[in-house]
Parts: structure tokens; sequence; C-alpha cells
């Protein structure tokens, strides 16, 4: 079933939305979760809350690439349930990724940033973008993606590093406090 | 804001790297890449004695097709199943020389013919080494008459055919950290064929014989000259980038080492009688930066499906100032397939120029 025909369902108020979406999308959003929680059963419980997002947000919402809406949705519920969950079960590396945006990310968070931030990506290296957001966006561990983009992870680090440093440059130009 | 809003901040960027980053599509393009052809990854040249007063040069190549063969595609029964290509850099290219090609030019142009059976290959090389004001003309043809339809850009890491063996291990040991043993770097197959090119000059004769010789017994190192470097996912802004941060790793070998073999050079050459127009100016103008100076000109002939998007801004990180391109504005935005670029980069198109960053128009 394609993303429209998904859609339309939702819009139909129909319940089948909910299990193709789960069918179509359930292990992409398991990995964004688990990423970032480390943790198997909230991950489960984070996905599934994402459908109901979904159900309840679409409509009036019409995404327009339902993969990304979706991750997006199962990104900020991980986020929320890691910080509920902090202090018995705090993880190394996804401590460690909070370490490091603090380092290149302001304290406001506004459509401004976002402009900026994305202004940010059109420039970039791709290969750096898809580290960066493999790495900050899908919590993606530095070996995975060394594997993934057949790189050392000492290299992956660096070049991390770099564009993190770069990244607080460019929003310390344009005014962001860091 | 805490570090947990931090992390949202991120959610909201555009859905389009959302999705580029996701799994699935991880390292499509690193995968087209290492299907290219293995001639591709294979070339870097060595000519003369030109080549051997830059530590990191600049190769910009330009592929010419050959009775409708498409060089990019690679031959049957070449790629391994990994798909990764060794054949091409386990043999040593028969290089095609015409004469005349670099007379009067501040550059290298050389051309080259590679066959292996199932697929011929011609290239042109531009070897851009010198400081100065000067454009690099790309031809439309080759002498065969074969069309030029695409460039590529790769660095050569060419270390002087004189080095002594404990800066050669200097050298090659920054070298190996900074690919950190990789599989991306084909460290072990330096090509000594090049590294005997050095002494091209001399010619075929029993002093080119004795001097070879003698130096193959001094410096048994200066078997290994050239190190190319072929990294199978980089993209030309990469391997832009990196030659300069591992030219910027030889600051002291760049300024003293390398100038000291060109008169090593030149000692041989007085010896023999010998002017050599090349090591004159290599001399004269030694340098190891690009020059700041250079224009690029294209040919009107490349193709879009043989011009990576990329390469404009790789050459304004190598220092190149501007493109010239020999067709109208449209017809460069069309080829060049950009929607977005940032580069201080100048394209001279028939009809205007314009300076990076453009934006393509909405098709």
């Amino acid at each position: 079933m394609n993303d429209n025909d998904i859609i339309a369902l939702y819009h139909e108020r129909n319940e089948r939305a909910i299990v193709a979406t789960a069918a179509k999308y359930g292990g992409i959003c398991h990995g964004v979760a688990i990423n970032i929680l480390h943790n198997r059963q909230d991950a489960e419980e984070c996905v599934n809350d994402t459908w109901i997002k979904a159900w309840d947000s679409i409509p009036p919402e019409c995404p327009r690439i339902l993969k990304a809406f979706l991750c997006r949705i199962t990104r900020n519920l991980s986020i929320d349930r890691y910080r509920q969950n902090q202090r018995r079960a705090a993880h190394v590396d996804m401590e460690l990724i909070l370490d490091e945006l603090a380092e290149c990310l302001p304290e406001q968070e506004n459509s401004a940033l976002t402009e900026a931030l994305n202004a940010f990506f059109v420039g970039m290296d791709p290969l750096e973008r898809k580290l960066f957001l493999g790495r900050y966006w899908h919590a993606t561990p530095v070996k995975t993606l060394a594997k993934m983009y057949d790189l050392t992870p000492n290299h992956v680090s660096v070049r991390l590093h770099r564009t993190r440093e770069r990244l607080r440059a460019y929003l310390t130009e344009r005014g962001f406090a860091i | 804001m805490s570090r947990y809003d931090r992390f949202k901040a991120l959610t909201s960027i555009n859905e389009e790297y959302i999705l580029e980053s996701m799994p699935d599509h991880f390292n499509t393009r690193a995968a087209k890449r290492r299907g290219a052809n293995p001639v591709v990854r294979f070339f870097g040249s060595g000519w003369g004695v030109a080549c051997i007063c830059a530590v990191v040069a600049l190769t910009v190549t330009a592929f010419v097709i050959r009775a409708g063969q498409d060089p990019w595609t690679p031959p049957a029964g070449q790629v391994e199943e990994s798909g990764e290509s060794t054949e091409a850099v386990t043999q040593a290219p028969e290089p095609k020389e015409y004469q005349g090609m670099t007379a009067d030019v501040p550059y290298q142009l050389s051309y080259y013919s590679y066959g292996n059976g199932t697929c011929i290959v011609n290239g042109i090389t531009a070897n851009i080494l010198y400081k100065g004001e000067y454009t690099v003309e790309i031809p439309e043809t080759s002498p065969d008459g074969d069309t030029v339809v695409g460039i590529a850009i790769y660095p050569t890491y060419n270390i002087p055919a004189y080095v002594t063996e404990a800066d050669f291990e200097k050298i090659k040991t920054a070298l190996l950290a900074y690919y950190e043993n990789d599989d991306n770097f084909y460290y072990k197959r330096f090509m000594s064929y090049f590294q005997l090119k050095g002494l091209e000059f001399l010619g075929d004769s029993p002093d080119a014989d004795e001097e070879k010789a003698k130096l193959l017994n001094a410096h048994p190192i200066c078997q290994v000259t050239n190190i190319y470097v072929f990294d199978r996912t980089a993209t030309s802004i990469e391997f832009a980038r990196r030659s300069l941060e591992i030219k910027n790793a030889f600051p002291e070998y760049t300024a003293k080492h390398c100038y000291a073999d060109l008169l090593k050079l030149k000692k041989i050459a007085d010896k023999h009688g010998i002017t050599d127009p090349n090591l004159e100016e290599a001399l004269a103008d030694h340098s190891d930066n690009l020059g700041n100076a250079v224009t690029i000109k294209l040919p009107k002939t490349l193709r879009s499906d043989h011009f990576y998007d990329e390469i404009p801004v790789a050459l304004s990180i190598m220092g190149v100032q501007s493109l010239t391109f020999d067709g109208t504005m449209e017809e460069y935005l069309l080829l060049s397939n950009l929607k977005e670029v940032f580069a201080p980069l100048t394209v001279h198109c028939s009809d205007g120029d314009f300076i990076y960053p453009i934006r393509k128009p909405e098709e």
C-alpha cells in the first residue's frame, strides 16, 4: 500500500490505517526508538504511541512524507521517554549525543533555529550531512555509521567533531547564543 | 532549554534530510561509486619532472567516449563480488602520448588510452601544479577525434623521486595514520611504473640507464615514488579537502625537501647537458599550492550524466577561481544539474557570468 492510500485511510478514520502504517513503517520507527532508548520494551511502547499520535494528528495534518512524519513523532516520544527514564536507565551513548549537541546548539528553540539549521545542512557535503544526522537525528552509534559508510569509527568521530565545530561557528555568527 | 530540547530542536529539519540519512537510504552513493569503472578509480599521472615538484596536485580528468563505449560503466567481469575492483590498480596503463599538447601552457595536459579487452577508455589529464593566472583548457575532442564528455577530480600525492627512505617513511606513516589503514587507501599499490618517469627527460640512452641504476642503488625507496590514493566512497569535495589537509600536514617537507629534490634533479640534468623547461619552471616557481587564479575552461561537449554537481565546489576548495563554459548559462545549469551550491566560484558562460551561490530555476 502506498503512502497516499494509507493517508486516505486515516482521513476516512479507518483503523486499517494503523495496521498498514505499522506493517510498513514499524521497523524503521522501532529503529529510531531503540537507538534512543536502548530498551526494547520502551521502544515498543513509543512505537505504539506513535501510531496513536499519528491517528490523532491525521487529519487535520496531511504529511507530505509519511515516513519522515512518523519518524519525527517516534523521535520526540522516545526522547521524552528517555528523559523520564534517565535516572534509572541513562545510556552512555545517548548521554554522549546529548552532551555533544549541547556543544553546538543554542538554548533557544524556534523557527529561526530550524531555518538556520536547514540552511547549514544545504551547504554541507552530503556524506557529512548523513553522518551528522545519522548520529544526532537517528542516534545511530558511531560504529554502525562507520560500517554503513565504509569508514573507521575514528574517522566518523573526527568528521562529526568538525561538523559540530562548524555548526557552532555558523550559528554563533548568526547571533545564536551557544 | 534542556539537553533534551536541543535534541528535539533537530526534529523539525527538512524531511529530505531525514530520509537521506535513514538506514535504508544509507550508502547508495557509495555503492554507486564502488560500482564505477575501475579506470575511474585507477588514475593518476606522473608526467615528467614537473609532477615531482608537488606533494599534492589536483588532477582534473576529462573522459572521452570512443565508439559509443561509456567509460563509467564497469566492464563485464572486472568488478569483484564485493563490489571492489582491483584489477586496474595492479596494472600499469599504457599511456598514449601526443606531442605538443603541453606546449606553451603552464599545466600538464596529456592523453591516455587504457584497454582491458572489453572496454577502451581514453582520458585527458590536466595536472595543475603551478601558481599563477592561467586557464586550463579542456578540449572538446581528443587527438583521435573522440568526444570529451565528463570531468572528474583526483588528488595525487606525488612524493619526490629522490626522497630518502626516512622521509618517505615519515610521509607514508602520516598518510597511513590519516587513512587508518582502511580499505579506501591503496597504499600498498605504489606505482613503480611512474617513478622512473621522473627521469624521462634523459630519454633512452646509456646515460639514462646509468642514472637510473645509480638512483636505485642509492635510494632503494625511489622505486615507490608516487602514491595514488583512491577512495571508493569519497566525493570530489572530500578529495579536495583531504588534499589540502594532507598537504598542510607536511609544511616543512614541501618547503625544504621538495626544493632540494628539484635541485638534485637539476644537477643530473646539468651533468648531461640537458635543459628541461619543466624543471626550470618548477625551480623558478616552486610551489606546493595550486594557482589561486586558475580558470578551468570546460568544453561544451560535457554531458550532465558525467558531470558531478559537486565538482565546482571541489575546484573552489582547491583554489580554482573560475570556470569558463563554452555554452550558455542555461546549458551550464542543465549540465551541472545544480540545485544549490555554495562556493566562491565564478562561472563565465557565453551569455554572461554568474557567481555561486546560485539557485537553479525551478523546472
